[in-house]
């Protein structure tokens, strides 16, 4: 019998290591709410006396609130998408809320997708009802009469053409869907759609041409392959037949060529349609209809009506004044007088609007949306309160330094470049997050060789070297030599701190800098890195009908920098349009290896580069080609500097999402993390097997960047959408060998714990404002359980009951429970986690534990205990053992760099 | 070799295809999975004695005793004072000792919701009809990257709990609760753990509350070091001190 048991364990799978298997090392998120994020679309409904508010960020997720704005909740994490592009509430039933995906804010770093979603509880559940390749909905209109009867405005995918946009109807509440308003090309979607509310058979859509590429925007005006089909179209059989108001003589409407089109009815009087028309200047103005469509007279073109359409071309009239309209643009502008003129009321309030809700019953109350957050106002708004309560900051970059407890610094879209704590007395509020620089923020260090100083970066390359205690900052960015060109730096533009030689930072240009003197000067240790394409440097024409001259389409740059940890001489520049540059000898010589990437297509953008940390030829890259179309995550691996490589990601992988950013552990060269624009993805095998980590509950949020504490062996990761999130300790992933997981149950290793001493901070904030919170107090024990569902799927098969028993060969009164033992259902597999002595005993069993409260009693002030060590012990049957840990007395509280710590306690 | 059987028995339990699963299939198999339904209904009172531990090392002991149907006395001591919050099945009351007043008070409403679940001896899910609990599946959902069996229990008073059942024992792992207190809702998450058979039934023997999205450190944890069942509990427990019968 027991020569048959040992025969069938031998014949056990591999285990599989998933999403099970390592996220129940939980991720708790620090914010930040200071600096909020991009609000996309907004709804609210009066539920009895109480106003609920349903919040779509731009890519983070769907936030409701049930007091009016006090506290938020998000709702939408379970989904697997986090881009928000349109949200309504059924005008019948407010329990039923239709979320279409898909920011369409069409910005250079908008987020995708996957459809149109119904909840019918108020958000708690959600639906996935089609239009699945949509990529991205603007609007979506309940007809208040029949509520089963529902219209999406689909602007459609933004980087390729696309059959799926235009204008989809059902009548059955979700389940099937027909196109009613279909482009004349593939680059035209739908941009605005608007209902006449007492005839819900009316329809007003604005259509779309759009494109962007890495290099180029067009918004508006002729494909390569067809004319422009931007126009405006009525409809007043419910989208059964539409008619192009553009082609009735005397309509009053622009003339042809068009770009983006807004569109709104006065709900009071819906006679008045008003229609924001990109038209080639100078006829790009707000138009507005007197006759349901019929003819039309311009009226505003002032800056901010006609500024960026791509980015603001929403229009909101009062609900019962039709002579009021708002448009969220730069600023957010409102019209007293039917939209012959308009005034900024943008107030205190962040700016980039995107949406605005009027309270129907009290017009004075005002919210909207934009790059900052979300606003209230009273007064119908003249003056704007913020909310302090939606961690939805949009991180591209992060970084830590060497403080007690550690910081964590990162820049954010049009949220400037910001730094906070890692953990606080009372928590991580947003009055902790300090903001450093301005616009947008993206690459931010601590300077190495001196904490009172740090790098930090605007869009364009606008690198500063910021004084922490001042603010004072310098510009440090180099500059084109006399009768040079201008230099072309990527709108998030790299910066590199050298990990060998204290002092010494890159940036990326077209060429790559070095500076050895913080700054003061630079040296060019490149010629030109990338492809010099000319035809991807047209920045200055892009925007199609309105030109945009930012630096956000500037191409053919440098757009990720890494020396290795291993040799300050090898130098690795990745580009935008697709080359992967190596220098062995500081920049001597170049050798582009992305064509070495075998089956990798040509101009991949090169998202990350991570030289390895335990062999010098290690390189480690992810390649983004979803500017081409394609949302698929690319990364490799080559060993030899380069010159062959070995795909990390094969077919049948379950990464989704394309990719930002891979880093390499520190310790463990065979654990990596991965993020894309789904997520983070963590392999313990080198890049064989990856598992979606959903520690913490941490949503499908694109994680942009990561960081790994060096000392303290914390990941913190950045998301383009829900701030920064810290894994305290990843110690025990470390520990995930092969033998470890093929084991029932195993300790995991975690680093000393810390003893912390009670300190005050804080005070009280009300319930408005969020709070990150700190690391546990406690000392941790982790343990790896190995994962039970894969055992179960072949559960009738002999050789797991064989397993079952020789796992718990002696545990007596175990063996007689039914469904196998309940004993330890609290998160079964996996790596999991228990707090050492008061947790929530996930240990094993508890028959052995030697530990006691002494950790705790010191904590409130009784005798604490010698550094020495403890063991805490469990028992499985046969699978008896101990893990011994160590907690250490903590030297100082030290958290800025005006307290820093003594040498000693560092 | 019983074992052995026991244990068979049980994997074709577990086997059964996920889109089979139905409310009273997954309430039967929780309740056999934690003892069988004779082994529940034996337990006639329960007493919980351990320790609770609150955010910075906060520690208190903690008692909890329930009598069948439905009386509950909960104590929590810290610096040799005990406080008492306590339902008879009519009335709930509490001694709220810590600034020298020792007399009872009745229960506000938050307190109530929260007593009138822990009075519940069996918990929601075991004869939720009679009880007048509304039960839906609600599909898988991920804890934490784990999967879990959702179910939606409505109490009479309009209290809605998430279950979330271990995919393998059927056993809750967490709980999520919504409250509406005066008009407001209330929202709480309770990890459950560390289950150990009393009288043959598997009980939880640790948990860990907080708000609904509060970090662990955050979270208030109740170790029981026993579970004693069918101990003698004289009704004067559960009454109000003073109160008339």
């Amino acid at each position: 019998m027991n020569a048959l048991l040992l025969l069938l364990i031998a014949q056990q799978p591999a285990v599989t290591v998933d999403s099970e298997a390592i996220s129940g090392l939980g991720a708790r998120n620090i914010g930040s709410a200071a600096m909020s994020g991009r609000i996309a679309a907004l709804a609210a409904v009066e539920e009895g006396a109480r106003l609920t508010i349903y919040v779509g960020a731009a890519s983070g997720g769907v936030w409701k609130s049930v007091n009016g704005g006090t506290t938020f909740k998000p709702v939408f994490d379970k989904q697997p998408v986090q881009s928000i592009g349109a949200v309504t509430i059924d005008p019948k039933n407010p329990k039923v809320v239709w979320v279409g995906t898909g920011e369409s804010w069409m910005r250079n770093s908008v987020s995708i997708g996957d459809g149109i979603y119904r909840s019918d509880d108020g958000g708690e559940n959600w639906t996935n009802m089609g239009l699945r390749e949509s990529e991205h909905i603007v609007k979506i209109l309940v007809d208040p009469t029949a509520t089963n009867t529902v219209y999406v405005c689909v602007p459609g995918k933004l980087w390729s053409d696309s059959e799926d946009r235009g204008v989809y109807k059902t009548t059955d509440g979700g389940k099937t869907w027909t196109r009613v308003l279909r482009g004349t090309n593939l680059s035209t979607g739908c941009s605005m759609l608007a209902m006449d509310p007492s005839n819900a058979k009316t329809l007003y859509a604005g259509m779309w041409d759009f494109r962007r590429r890495g290099w180029t925007f067009r918004s508006g005006g002729d494909s390569a392959t067809a004319p422009s089909a931007s126009s405006l179209f009525k409809s007043t059989d419910g989208g059964a037949t539409w008619t192009d108001l553009t082609a009735t003589a005397g309509s009053g409407l622009p003339p042809k060529p068009w770009g983006r089109v807004a569109v709104a009815v006065a709900p009071s009087k819906p006679d008045i349609v008003y229609a924001f028309i990109e038209a080639v200047p100078p006829l790009n103005a707000l138009y507005r209809s007197d006759n349901g469509g019929k003819t039309w007279q311009m009226l505003d073109r002032s800056q901010n009506m006609i500024w960026r359409p791509f980015y603001f071309a929403n229009l909101i009239v009062d609900p019962t004044n039709p002579d009021r309209v708002y448009k969220p643009d730069g600023g957010l502008i409102v019209s007293t007088d039917g939209g012959k003129s308009f005034s900024g009321i943008s107030g205190g309030a962040h700016g980039d609007f995107h949406d605005v809700w009027i309270d129907p019953k009290n017009t004075d109350n005002v919210i909207t949306g934009d790059d900052g957050g979300l606003w209230f106002s009273y007064d119908a708004g003249n003056k704007w309160v913020k909310n302090e309560n939606l961690p939805v900051s949009q991180f591209y970059h992060v970084s830590v330094d060497m403080e007690r407890p550690y910081n964590v610094y990162g820049g954010l879209q049009d949220n400037s470049s910001w730094v906070g704590p890692s953990e606080y007395p009372g928590g991580i509020t947003n009055h902790q997050w300090e903001n450093m620089y301005g616009g947008d923020g993206f690459w931010m260090f601590a300077d190495p060789t001196d904490p009172d100083y740090l790098y930090a970066e605007a869009q364009g390359g606008a690198i500063g070297r910021v004084n922490r205690r001042t603010h004072e900052s310098r510009n440090i960015q180099p500059l084109p030599r006399y009768q040079e060109k201008k230099l072309r730096f990527n709108w998030n533009t790299p910066i590199h701190i050298s990990a060998t030689q204290k002092g010494t930072v890159y940036i990326g240009a077209q060429v790559l800098f070095r500076s050895k003197d913080f700054g003061q000067t630079w040296e060019r240790i490149s010629p030109d890195l990338t492809t010099n394409d000319p035809q991807k440097q047209k920045q200055e024409q892009s925007g199609g009908i309105t030109v945009d001259n930012s630096a956000a389409e500037m191409h053919t740059t440098i757009y990720a920098i890494a020396e290795s940890p291993r040799d300050g001489l090898v130098v690795w520049a990745g580009t935008d349009d697709g080359n992967l540059q190596v220098t062995r000898d500081g920049g001597k010589t170049w050798t582009n290896v992305a064509p070495n990437v075998a089956g990798l297509r040509k101009n991949a953008w090169v998202t990350s580069v991570e030289p390895g940390h335990f062999a010098n030829g290690t390189i480690y890259a992810t390649f983004d080609l979803h500017t081409f179309g394609d949302m698929r995550p690319y990364a490799y691996k080559s060993a030899d500097f380069g010159a062959t490589w070995t795909p990390l990601i094969t077919s049948g992988s379950p990464v989704r999402g394309y990719a930002h950013v891979i880093k390499e552990d520190l310790v463990n060269p065979n654990l990596l993390f991965l993020g894309t624009e789904f997520g983070l993805w963590v392999s313990v095998d080198g890049g064989k097997q990856w598992a979606h980590y959903k520690g913490g509950d941490l949503p499908a949020v694109a994680v942009r960047d990561l960081a790994i504490h060096p000392r303290d062996h914390d990941l913190v990761i950045a998301t383009h959408g829900r701030g920064i999130w810290i894994v305290d300790d990843i110690t025990p992933l470390r520990a995930l060998t092969p033998d470890v997981l093929a084991r029932p149950v195993a300790f995991l290793a975690g680093r000393p714990t810390v003893q912390r001493l009670q300190a005050g901070g804080g005070w009280a904030n009300g319930d408005a404002m969020y709070v990150g919170p700190n690391p546990p107090s406690d000392a941790v024990i982790t343990y790896y359980q190995r994962r039970r569902r894969g055992v179960r799927r072949e559960r009738e098969t002999p050789r797991h009951a064989a397993d079952e028993q020789t796992t718990r060969p002696e545990s007596g009164d175990v063996v007689h429970a039914p469904g196998g033992a309940a004993r330890t259902a609290g998160r079964e597999c996996g790596i999991r986690c228990g707090v050492w002595p008061a947790g929530p005993a996930r240990h094993l069993h508890d028959q052995t534990d030697e530990g006691h409260g002494d950790i705790y009693d010191a904590a409130r002030g009784r005798p604490r205990p010698a550094q020495h060590a403890h063991r805490a012990g469990a028992s499985g049957g046969a699978r008896t053992g101990t893990q011994g840990f160590r907690h250490a007395e903590r030297h100082d509280v030290c958290r800025r760099a005006d307290q820093r710590c003594p040498p000693g306690a560092r | 070799m019983r074992g052995t059987l026991l244990k068979l028995a049980a994997l074709a339990l577990c086997a059964t295809p996920l889109s089979a699963q139905s409310v009273d299939s997954l309430i039967a198999k929780y309740v056999q999975a934690s003892g069988g339904m004779a082994r529940v209904q034996a337990l006639q009172s329960l007493r919980r004695s351990g320790k609770f531990t609150g955010s910075g090392g906060f520690e208190a002991v903690v008692v909890q005793e329930n009598k069948r149907p439905n009386s509950v006395r909960e104590e929590f001591s810290i610096q040799g004072m005990t406080g008492i919050n306590a339902y008879d099945g009519h009335s709930g009351w509490k001694i709220e000792p810590w600034n020298g007043k020792r007399d009872p008070e009745a229960l506000g409403e938050d307190e109530m919701h929260s007593i009138l679940d822990d009075a519940d001896f069996d918990g929601p899910l075991v004869n939720y009809q009679t009880k007048g609990n509304r039960v839906e599946y609600q599909g898988m959902e991920q804890i934490e990257g784990s999967d879990a069996y959702k179910l939606k229990v409505t109490r009479p008073n309009g209290d809605v709990s998430f279950y979330y059942l271990d995919t393998e024992y059927y056993v809750p792992i967490r709980i999520d609760t919504q409250r509406m207190i005066r008009g407001a809702p209330q929202e709480f998450e309770t990890s459950l753990g560390d289950y150990k058979q009393v009288n043959g039934v598997y009980l939880p023997f640790s948990s860990e509350s907080g708000p609904k999205g509060s970090s662990s450190a955050d979270r208030g944890k109740i170790t029981y070091d026993k579970i004693e069942a069918n101990v003698p509990l004289d009704d004067q427990r559960f009454a109000r001190p003073g109160a008339h019968p």
